[in-house]
């Protein structure tokens, strides 16, 4: 089999398991997870337009330089009025689009507001289980919400560009918390000297880098400290059992989430038959039940 | 199971205006599809391989620089070489006299200036749903 006829039958895995979890059970006990922990994993996130794809697009290239096969997962937002969705993440990649060494699949997140869902986990797997041995999830992520990407990926770069905010922004919980190095981005900007004082005042203690990925600049460093961080997780003891527990006990809990959202959508529990006083009166009654089995009662 | 469509819009060849592509990808979306979109500048062998990464249910091409002919025929050529069967539509300025070739390479439907939002929709969900039913 030549590299397109793999790319077609993984391309036809991806949409099987978004489509039909069901297929999937064959193919998640298989998974050998020694195996799997030879294949790293790297989250991107941050907010829209601060440079992750074109990030990705540089370190892909650098990943290449080595031979090394290279997935990206890209993930982009659906539309919660129609459920469509327009995916523009691999626009940025061009370079990579001629190299069958690369495989890309955008995705759309499907409305979860967490920045990836639950196909995602067996999308990542699958490609890992197909000789790539770099795998990158990118993901919205205002660096606000609850960035669930981190428990999927063995490390997270949060890209930050100048412009996203002072101080204070900074010192708020989320992304950078979150995140294992901070990327600044755009380093070629006049404003970006402000973005490094911003992030002082806010007392950042982080590994930090500065990168333009349009002069691609630095991002070889940015490649060598993601390696370093890489080989010193994945050699301490238990990392990779501990990691995949952490990994199926997220991917349970989304698989959760997205059925408990489908209920809350299904007519039987449509609450706009209920007016306003109804609706009071169920508030308290639920938040009398919620408190009663919080007592144990 | 989730029967999304999932469409590819590509400006194949040197042409550099992608409003009308992007028109037609914001419909799209707003019509509940998935919508990839590649930029300008693309050529056959990254279209193709677009396609085959994001599985896409159908190709729709937008080409304004009368290239569509010879693009259209190397498209071809490359996805019957591979074994691909993808449907393909073709938007942008297409001579008249042209449209009967084109259709002949196996485009399923060629879009002309004018034409309304309304019946790219429909025309690409029957061809989606037609190509589904083949398939099942």
């Amino acid at each position: 089999m030549n590299d397109v006829e793999r790319n077609m039958e993984i391309s036809k895995l991806l949409s099987d398991v978004e489509k039909e979890p069901k297929k999937y059970h064959e193919f998640l006990r298989k998974i050998d997870i020694d195996e799997l922990c030879k294949v790293d994993i790297i989250g991107v996130f941050g907010s829209s337009g601060s440079g992750k794809s074109s990030l990705i697009g540089k370190l892909a290239k650098l990943y290449r330089d080595e031979e090394k096969k290279v997935g990206i997962i890209a993930i982009d937002p659906t539309s919660s009025k129609s459920g469509g969705a327009f995916l523009g993440d691999r626009i940025r990649m061009r370079d990579l689009f001629e190299d069958h060494g690369v495989f890309i699949r955008s995705v759309s997140e499907k409305n979860t507001g967490l920045g990836l869902n639950s196909s995602i986990f067996s999308m990542v797997f699958i490609l890992a289980s197909n000789g790539f041995e770099k795998i990158f999830v990118e993901t919205v992520g205002s660096g606000q919400t609850s960035v669930d990407i981190t428990s999927l990926c063995d490390l997270s770069l949060l890209v930050i560009s100048p412009g996203s905010g002072d101080e204070i922004q900074f010192m708020k919980a989320g992304g950078i918390e979150q995140a294992d190095i901070l990327v600044l981005n755009k380093s070629d900007l006049p404003e970006f000297e402000f973005l490094e004082l911003e992030l002082r005042n806010a007392m950042i203690q982080k590994r930090t880098v500065r990168v333009s990925t349009i002069k691609n600049e630095n991002v070889d460093l940015l490649k060598d400290e993601i390696e370093v961080l890489l080989s010193k997780r994945k050699k301490s003891v238990g990392y990779c059992r501990e990691k995949m527990k952490k990994r199926l006990k997220k991917h349970v809990e989304l698989i959760l989430f997205e059925n408990l959202r489908k209920v809350l959508s299904s007519i039987e529990f449509d609450l706009s038959r209920y007016d306003v006083e109804m609706l009071r009166s169920r508030i308290v009654e639920d938040l009398y039940f919620m408190v009663k089995n919080e007592k144990g009662g | 199971m989730d029967e999304k469509f999932r469409i590819l819009i590509a400006k194949p060849g040197l042409d550099g205006h992608d409003r009308g592509a992007k028109v037609v990808a914001r419909a799209l979306m707003d019509a509940g599809m998935e919508v990839i979109y590649t930029g300008l500048r693309q050529t056959v062998d990254s279209i193709i391989n677009t396609a085959i990464q994001e599985d896409v249910d159908l190709i729709a091409l937008s080409i304004l620089s009368g290239a569509h002919l010879s693009v259209c025929e190397r498209l071809f050529k490359k996805m019957r070489d591979m074994g691909m069967d993808v449907p393909v539509v073709v938007g942008g300025i297409i001579p008249e006299e042209d449209v009967e070739e084109l259709k002949k390479m196996g485009v399923k439907e060629v879009f002309g200036p004018g034409t309304s939002i309304k019946r790219i929709v429909e025309e690409l969900k029957r061809i989606i749903v037609e190509r589904r039913r083949r398939g099942e």
